[in-house]
């Protein structure tokens, strides 16, 4: 018999911010000194002299900004939806205003705080168990000194980035199938008894966030490697002089190497704290498991899109964004605080 | 010289247009109806509205109009392009097609709307969908009624209750062409080979009751109907519907048949899943729970997509399915490689307490419809391309594709060419209503084609529309209205699981009255009672 | 480099450990696409006989024969080979220009422009005004359109400045005395030092570009200029879709619009077997040692 264990609480539990706290911890104590010899004084010109002095640096700011003005921000004005009832056929600016109606009742909805709920623990699991993943893979491919071996298993990790979710989450039912999955299979002829481990709400979450995992850790990986690959081969000449074994090299000369890759992408996934992707839940789900799936994306395409409600969606949005923004302004301040730079 | 050309062009066009009508007669269409007048090429033809009977009444100019439409598949085959080539020439006019990807064609419909450069012909796939709503508030859409007059051949072959559907602003005002899709009640496709394992039988007539329903389902469950001695297949391959939403297996035989006259109850017209005095629907929750629970159902259904509940027929795990009769022949070609000798069957409906199978509850009687945009220059052109499209001329070509490329005609016989399976386009646009014939494909065996008419025309026999002809009355985009909706699907979905006891509906119903049902009955009853008034 | 590093008897165990880990990781990952491939090489019926194999069953080649009969395979081939390579390269050249200037700690008005970028992460104007402003760009229906929207990409900006702001700045001062120029210490200093930012940015672009489809559903209506993941969403998503169109009516889901699973595989293979390949080559961008040799020459 299988116990039947909440795991997702208990997966919530352990997670805590014990992780959080940990990662920026250990490494801030080698990566502050290196960060104090590379302080540069700062020069005190003139602004004009300054501009002239640094003038290449703001010509090679040129194209790019004008890139982001034109595709990110000339359309930008497409916000003001969340602000109006949208009709297609009138237009953005012929729309009639409400004001903030749309938000309101985002808020007053029966379902907001269930859909809150949801989207932050999905997210935070995914952050405490699908985030250290690419980071261990690839301080363990960094210890294979077989090169061809080292490039087979590379590749190999980075495929299943490139398979539909569709394909995923078909081969997902027909494992854990009832009726015919392999793995009731075996559960069976151990004397237990199947479980419908989809239709379960004990199971969900934690099958949404290992199939995440096991799709996207690989290619996670690539932009560690990366930063392995910039870690200057001194420190590990030096690191077997003093006679480290090849824990403590992990330990204290490559982790502290990728550390500020680390935090970089940490602040940004922070971003992403009210964002599960649409398609691997959508896919997944049922009305048995709404009550621990439905995020903001499958409730936005539901309440919204699906009604043609195209003003409240873009509210929904608008709140997943300025929860993101707030929290990545948070993180950075806060890493910039503890002296890990932070992205600014 | 160009004009001299045009002349030329448009005179030949002209001559293998009455080529092709003179041709036609020659009583190798198969759905000719006797009562109906052949479309001749006779010009002291009376009926002005056949523009290809009586070309030199209309506007022959060439017209040249844009249609956005979804197609599947997305490429246009050959048959296909050379189906719209003879549309073209038949009624001198040139389609420019716009068929954006299926898979976002919601998006692509908003940003056409949104960029205000209107196709004159536009698909929509949803009767009630805000942006078509929006659109015909704001005359983008355009009412066709004055042109409506000179299209008998819409008018004939179309149900009536689908023009009532398309009365968006509650005047008669009509505003579109509705893609007719035959009503029927469809019933389960059933393996014949378990039933004789098992020596069981399926009544003549293809009707069964709820008893002997059951006792099929369970003997495929419990009697190892493949005698393979495991103890591997269940009766009923279920799959929730598009959102992934569950619901009784039967509702017809519990009396569930969309909105119709109440015999009980404050209103004159229910749904009875609705209804406080009825209680068809618990009984139906009920029949299904009791199923689910003694495992006769396949127990991936809360996870099955309609795809997977097909796939798992065909993979022998489970026997029976709800499916359209028209695709048996498919489903048998599948299974012959794995299953060598197996054969299907069909139950064409399960009985209600009185021993009548009736049922059916798509109120429209189409599945999408064809606007015109305000941006038609001569909107009674394109109409008279779909009046054509149902005329006996047109139809054979809609149905089998253009002749000489889709099929020959062989002894009297149409007979398929390799391109016929490539066409399906020209199918996906309009139907005749009273045309089974149309599911019958020329490549059905001989041995095939008794049974399948007999199983389409029963089917059709036994529908009966639902009276809301698809209205979404104004309660339903309340937002409260749309919030319970999904506590609402959540605990059917509960309760045929056995989480929930069958007893919780009575609360969910008055939930669901005081979250905005009660203006929703009313509104379809006024809706109601304004049509059926007329 | 062997020579300094011992092998012992704990080293020994270590690499036991990693590599039988990092083998059993792989089978993992390896099995959906050997699945994938196992079902697009054989007849239908062994797909439902054992839907999860990972041998193939009875060998039927026609889902591949089926895929390439499609006159728009060859064309969105076309396609999503020209918006991936031209696309990498505008956006890789852009990237690396912009995350420059930010890298320097001193540089004035930064800050505001990170704030412009994170901003530009986290909103956008929506489906709606990106159309309005590519049709005024005349891009409609231009492989351009599918091009230059994604071109900006702040994630990777933030990835490449910080790479860049990592190397050590004693090189750059050397430089500095020597009198040159901002942008010449980058073509001769910083990008040769660079390159496994580079490689790992310029593959996040390009597979974006492989992958993108969203642009070509909104600004393309041209079929001939689909791109290839279009079309293998068409055909891989079409049972949803069907579905959702018919509105369940079970008559009007035919069997040509949901093409058999060894299509759908099928398909998928021919997608994303060219992109699968790239990675390989740029592997040995990520060799180690690179900055050593680099400082020291």
């Amino acid at each position: 018999m299988i116990p039947k264990v909440n795991l997702d609480r208990f997966f919530l539990r352990i997670g805590s911010c014990t992780i959080y706290l940990g990662v920026m911890g250990s490494m801030s104590a080698i990566n502050a000194k290196r960060l104090q010899e590379l302080q540069t004084t700062k020069p005190k010109k003139k602004f004009q002299s300054y501009f002239l002095a640094n003038k290449w640096l703001y010509i090679m700011l040129i194209p790019g900004l004008t890139f982001l003005f034109i595709f990110h921000y000339i359309p930008m004005y497409g916000i003001i939806i969340a602000f109006k009832d949208f009709n297609v056929v009138k237009g953005i600016f012929n729309s009639p205003w409400v004001g903030l109606e749309n938000f309101k009742y985002l808020f007053k909805s029966k379902d907001f705080y269930i859909i809150l709920r949801n989207s932050v623990s999905i997210s935070l699991l995914r952050m405490f168990w699908g985030f250290p993943v690419p980071i261990i893979l690839a301080l363990m491919l960094n210890e294979v000194r077989h090169i061809h071996y080292k490039k087979t298993i590379q590749t190999i990790l980075y495929i299943p980035h490139f398979i539909s979710w569709v394909v995923i989450v078909g081969i997902i039912y027909n494992f854990l199938s009832p009726s015919t999955g392999i793995v009731n299979y075996i559960i069976k002829s151990l004397g237990g008894e199947a479980i419908a481990f989809l239709q379960d709400e004990r199971y969900f979450r934690s099958i949404l966030v290992i199939s995440d995992i096991w799709k996207e850790s690989g290619w996670g990986t690539i932009i560690y490697l990366a930063a392995i690959s910039g870690i200057d081969e001194c420190l590990y000449e030096a690191a077997i002089i003093d006679g480290a074994t090849r824990l403590q090299r992990i330990r204290y000369v490559t982790i502290p190497g990728i550390a500020s890759t680390i935090i970089v992408l940490l602040i940004l996934r922070s971003g992403s704290i009210l964002r599960n992707g649409f398609e691997q839940i959508f896919l997944m789900y049922s009305p048995l498991v709404y009550d621990v799936a439905d995020v903001f994306e499958t409730y936005t395409y539901r309440v919204g899109l699906r009604e043609g409600r195209f003003s409240y969606a873009t509210a929904v949005g608008m709140f997943q964004s300025l929860v993101g923004l707030i929290l990545i302004w948070t993180t950075n301040r806060l890493s910039r605080k503890f002296g890990e730079g932070g992205l600014w | 010289m160009k004009k001299l050309l045009a002349m030329l062009l448009i005179s030949v066009l002209m001559v293998s247009l009455f080529v092709g009508c003179s041709s036609n007669t020659s009583g190798s269409n198969p759905t000719d109806k006797p009562t109906q007048e052949p479309a001749g090429s006779s010009t002291g033809n009376d009926n002005p509205g056949d523009s290809s009977s009586a070309p030199e009444e209309q506007d022959n100019e060439l017209y040249t109009f844009k249609m956005f439409a979804n197609f599947t598949p997305a490429e246009q085959s050959e048959a296909d392009k050379s189906f719209f080539a003879a549309v073209e020439k038949a009624n001198n006019v040139k389609i420019e097609l716009e068929v954006p990807p299926a898979t976002n064609y919601a998006e692509r419909l908003q940003i056409m709307m949104a960029g205000g450069d209107y196709p004159e012909v536009v698909l929509f796939p949803g009767e009630r969908d805000k942006i078509l709503l929006d659109a015909v508030e704001n005359g983008v859409v355009i009412p066709i009624n004055q042109y409506l007059e000179n299209a008998p051949n819409l008018m004939q072959y179309t149900y009536n209750i689908s023009w009532d559907s398309l009365k968006f602003k509650g005047d008669d005002q009509i505003y579109g062409v509705p893609r007719t899709s035959i009503a029927r009640a469809d019933g389960y496709i059933v393996r014949k080979d378990w039933l004789d394992n098992l020596g069981m039988t399926i009544p003549e007539g293809g009707a069964v009751t709820k008893d002997e329903f059951v006792e099929i389902l369970r003997a495929f469950t419990e009697d190892d109907p493949d005698g393979n001695g495991i103890d591997d297949t269940y009766g009923f391959a279920a799959n929730s519907d598009a959102e992934g939403n569950m619901g009784p297996i039967l509702t017809w035989p519990f009396g569930l048949n969309g909105w119709q006259k109440a015999d009980k109850g404050p209103y004159e017209y229910m749904n009875l899943q609705f209804s406080k005095e009825h209680d068809n629907f618990k009984k139906a929750l009920e029949f299904t729970r009791d199923l689910w629970a003694k495992g006769y159902i396949d127990p991936d259904w809360p996870v099955t997509k309609r795809e997977t509940a097909i796939e798992r027929f065909k993979q022998g795990i489970n026997g029976v399915i709800g499916e359209f009769s028209g695709w048996v022949a498919q489903y048998i070609t599948d299974m012959t490689p794995i299953f060598p000798d197996v054969e299907l069957t069909y139950i064409t409906g399960v009985k209600d307490d009185n021993g009548k199978v009736e049922g059916g509850s798509f109120g429209t009687g189409f599945w999408g419809l064809w606007t015109i945009t305000s941006s038609a220059e001569k909107p009674e052109r394109i109409i008279s391309v779909f009046d054509w499209m149902l005329s006996d001329e047109g139809w054979p070509t809609v149905n089998y594709g253009p002749e000489g490329v889709t099929y020959n005609v062989e002894d009297g016989k149409m007979v398929a060419t390799d391109l016929y399976a490539k066409y399906s386009w020209g199918r996906a646009i309009l139907r005749r209503n009273n045309d089974p014939a149309f599911f019958i494909p020329l490549s059905t065996s001989e041995e095939m084609k008794p049974k399948l008419e007999k199983w389409l025309s029963t089917c059709i026999e036994q529908a009966i529309f639902s009276k809301d002809r698809g209205y979404r009355p104004p309660a339903a985009d309340d937002p409260v209205y749309i919030d319970y909706q999904k506590t609402m699907n959540q605990a059917i979905s509960k309760i045929i699981v056995g989480e929930r006891p069958v007893s919780d509906w009575d609360q969910i119903l008055d939930e669901w009255y005081k979250n905005g049902g009660e203006a929703y009955i009313q509104q379809v009853n006024d809706f109601i009672k304004s049509v059926e008034g007329q | 480099m062997k020579k300094r590093r011992p092998v012992t008897a704990g080293s020994v165990v270590f690499d036991i450990i990693i590599y039988g880990l990092l083998a059993l990781i792989a089978a993992c990952m390896l099995y959906p696409f050997l699945n994938v491939i196992a079902v697009s090489i054989s007849d239908y019926s062994s797909y439902l006989k054992n839907p999860l194999r990972i041998l193939p069953g009875k060998l039927d080649f026609s889902a591949f024969e089926y895929v390439f009969s499609s006159s728009l395979i060859l064309s969105s081939y076309r396609n999503t080979i020209i918006i991936t390579i031209g696309g990498t390269l505008i956006s890789l050249t852009l990237t690396i220009l912009t995350a420059y200037p930010l890298s320097k700690k001193h540089l004035k008005g930064k800050r505001a422009i990170m704030n412009l970028f994170i901003f530009s992460m986290l909103f956008s104007g929506g489906i709606i005004p990106s159309f309005y402003l590519i049709r005024s760009l005349k891009l409609l229906d231009t492989l351009w359109a599918l091009i230059l929207p994604g071109t900006i990409s702040a994630y990777n900006i933030i990835l490449m400045k910080n790479f860049f702001s990592s190397l050590p700045e004693s090189l750059e001062e050397a430089a500095k005395i020597d009198g040159a120029s901002d942008l010449y210490i980058l073509r001769k200093i910083i990008i040769p030092l660079s390159t496994p930012i580079i490689a790992t940015i310029g593959l996040f672009v390009c597979v974006g570009y492989w992958n993108s489809y969203f642009s070509a559903v909104l600004y393309i209506r041209d079929q001939q200029k689909w791109t290839l993941q279009l079309l293998l969403r068409e055909i891989i998503m079409s049972a949803n879709t069907q579905l959702l169109s018919s509105g369940g009516n079970l008559a009007e889901i035919s069997k040509d619009a949901i093409p058999p699973q060894t299509i759908k595989y099928a398909t998928l293979i021919v997608v994303v077997l060219p992109i699968l390949c790239v990675y390989p080559f740029l592997q040995k961008y990520f060799v180690k040692g690179m900055m050593l040799g680099a400082v020291k020459g």
